[in-house]
Parts: C-alpha cells; structure tokens; sequence
C-alpha cells in the first residue's frame, strides 16, 4: 500500500524536480580589477536568466549597478557576489561601479 | 578630492532629503529634534557596523544578504512614514488649532515619536553602510593624500546638508494652515518611491519576479544618475526605465496610504482602512524581510 502510493507520487515529485534542474541559468564570469572590468563586455543569450559571478580583486568597496538592469550590489574588496540578471530582451545593458562612476562595461543580449 | 565630494553627496543626499522632510513634517511635535537626532546617530552607528560586517551579511541568505537587509530597512521606513501620515491626519484638526501653541500641540493619542526615529534611522543606515565603505576602499587605493580625501568626504556631507537644508526651509514657507496637507503628499510620494526602491531589491534577490524588466525609458528626459535625477527620485520615486513590480509597489503604497488618510475623518470606514494597510504593510516588505515586531506595534498603535 505504501509503495503503491510512493509509485503514484513518483510522477509528481519528478515534475516538480524537473524545472529546477533545467532552470539551472548559465553562469558568466565577471572581474573587476580597480580601473576596469574584466571583461568590460558580456555576450549572454536574450531571454535567458544569467547569472554573474563577480568577484572584486581591488583593494577598495566596488558597487556594481545597472539602471537598465535594475540592479545594485555592494561588493568588499577581495570579496565576491552573485547577481542574477535577465531575462533580458536583444540589446545592450551598460552596467558600471557607482563608487567610479567612469568605469563600466555593457552586457550584450543577443 | 572632488570626486570624493561627488559621490558622498550622491550618497548621502537622499538620507538629507529624508531627514528634512521628517523634521518639516513633524512641526508641533514636542521632543521631535531629540528622537530625530537619535535616528541620525543610530543611523550612523548602524552604517559603521553594516560596514564592518559587509562580507558576512552579503553572504546570508544564500548570498542575498545585502539584498534582503536593504528591502527591510526601505519596507520599516515606508511603514513608519505610512503610519506618520495616517497619525497626522487623524489629528490635523487639532494641530491646526493649536498650531500658535506649538510644542504642546499634541498631548494625546499615539505619538510616531519611534515612527520619527526609525525613518531617519532607517534613510541614513540606507546609503550610510555604502559610504562607509565606498570611503574604506577610497583611502586604501587612492594616490590622492588622505587629508584631501576626507576634506573631500566633508565638503561631500555638507553638499547633502545644505540641499535638505534649503528643502527643509523652504517648506517652512508655506504657510502653517496648509504645510499639513503639502506635507502629506510629500511624504506620500516619498513612501511610494522607497517601497518602489524595496522590492526592487526582492526583485534582485529573485523573491519577487520583476513582471516585466523595463516597462518605459524616460532616461532620454530625466536621468536618475544626474544630481535633478536622483531628487526626483528620492521625492517622488522617479525611475526613468521602472519594472512592472515596481511600478506596483509604488501605486499600490500611494493607495495604501492615500486612502486612509483621505478617509480619516469618517471614523468607522477610517479604521477599516487603517487595519487594511497595516495588514498590507506587515505582509509586503515582512515577508521576505522585515522583523516582525515592528509591523506589529504599528498596527496595534493605529487601531488604536
């Protein structure tokens, strides 16, 4: 009876694990080195969620923001940080460091 | 030394617009300078150990830390500003009567003395944590001496200073008769944006889906990075390219506190609707975030 009724939940517990292993977003690397980003440009698929491993080899705060993305992170120096981005529509993103509003780089969706 | 100065005002501008709407808005309340003062102090105090602790909290909550830290303390200040107005609302008749005998003009009912206290608190623990470490990171790789920089980090303080100050003063202006309806839209707006600024943050942390990423761009008119940009942004929520989630939390905080306060002076129909958004305030920025005590008090005070 017990088994039978674990057999019927099965199907049920599959459906349930599959997104979450099909979901599991392409992840993209991203460094900042105190006068830029590395690389200052990101080619990520368009309609997918992405997700950026940033990690600030600086010795000062870096706080990576995008207007476009709508994001804003605080990263330490020496210290890394997981933003997820998207799904982004084709185009370019512009994201920068607010504390050196100067350097920047750009996320290409395509 | 003046790029330092730049971004320090950025950052501390919107706690200074903040703090001077509070104190405008707060007039003829007795001891509001003490518990004001004690907000900025806390706030302050509040940045130094967020700072410290910055590595730590960013990788809570399986690395949204920061995320959820920030959603809370913008959701407990777009409460307390919420009760605020309802509060001042269900008593402008007496402050406009006593408003020659200001100081003891409200003797009775729920005093928002915390609700004054947590907001600035709140405004200043916001950007305060960020210039911190923003300031951290600039003396240790800057070429620039240090005393530029911090004369650098002054100028930027007194930069925000002066910009609430000349709001702060300029509200004075209006006349007392009317500054309590000018002071409630203001500070309408201004709950309206920062609930739009939390769940933005949710958003980030995937706690909230974003119901569309960019809904409109008016970055071509009114940029939020330009100094007019982020006034407008801290005054009334302006946000050139908004997602569909913050355009709802920014509607549905105008209606949550509109109504109410527009209802007030029908008792019956007033308390329903006060229940109503102290139960939407509890159960918005709460749930992902905000310690509950707080939630609690101000819907106990206000059903008072």
């Amino acid at each position: 009876m017990r088994t039978r009724l674990a057999l019927l939940l099965l199907p049920f517990l599959a459906a349930v694990a599959a997104p979450a292993f099909a979901a599991d977003p392409p992840e993209v690397a991203l460094a900042f080195l105190g006068d830029r980003f590395e690389p200052a440009e990101i080619q990520v698929p368009a309609n997918t969620k992405v997700t950026l491993k940033i990690e600030n080899r600086s010795s000062g705060a870096m706080e990576f923001e995008s207007k476009s993305m709508h994001r804003e992170k605080v990263v330490p120096a020496g210290g890394k940080a997981t933003v997820s981005i998207g799904p982004l529509k084709p185009g370019r993103y512009d994201f920068f460091d607010d504390f050196h509003p100067k350097i920047g780089g750009v996320v290409v969706a395509r | 030394m003046f790029a330092v100065a730049l971004i320090v005002l950025r950052e501390t501008l919107e706690a200074a617009l903040i703090v001077s709407i509070v104190l405008a808005a707060s007039i003829g309340i007795a001891g509001r300078g003490r518990w004001i003062a004690g907000g900025v102090l806390g706030g302050v105090a509040g940045s130094l150990t967020v700072a410290v602790f910055a590595a730590a909290i960013a990788e809570s909550f399986a690395g949204n830390g920061q995320e959820i830290l920030n959603a809370g303390v913008l959701g407990l200040a777009v409460c307390m500003l919420a009760w605020h107005n309802i509060w001042m609302a269900s008593h402008a008749r007496e402050m406009k009567r006593d408003a020659n005998a200001l100081g003891q003009a409200v003797a009775s009912g729920a005093r928002p003395l915390v609700a004054l206290t947590l907001i600035t608190g709140a405004a200043v623990l916001r950007e305060g944590s960020e210039t911190v470490l923003f300031l951290f990171g600039v003396t240790a790789t800057s070429q620039e001496p240090a005393s530029a920089l911090i004369l650098g980090g002054f100028l930027g303080l007194a930069g925000g200073g002066l910009l609430g100050a000349a709001l702060y003063f300029g509200l004075l202006r209006i006349p007392v008769r009317r500054l309590f309806s000018v002071m409630g839209v203001l500070v309408l707006f201004l709950a309206a944006g920062l609930a739009a600024q939390s769940v933005s943050f949710l958003v980030q942390a995937d706690l909230l889906p974003s119901l569309g990423e960019t809904l409109w761009d008016t970055s071509f008119i009114l940029d939020e990075a330009t100094l007019p940009g982020k006034i407008f942004h801290t005054l009334l929520g302006y946000v050139a390219r908004p997602s569909g989630m913050q355009l709802l939390a920014w509607v549905g905080t105008v209606v949550a506190i509109a109504v109410p306060t527009h209802l007030i002076g029908r008792r019956p129909l007033a308390i329903a609707a006060v229940a109503a958004a102290g139960l939407l305030c509890i159960a918005s920025p709460s749930q992902a975030a905000d310690a509950p005590a707080t939630p609690q008090t101000f819907a106990g005070r206000t059903s008072r």
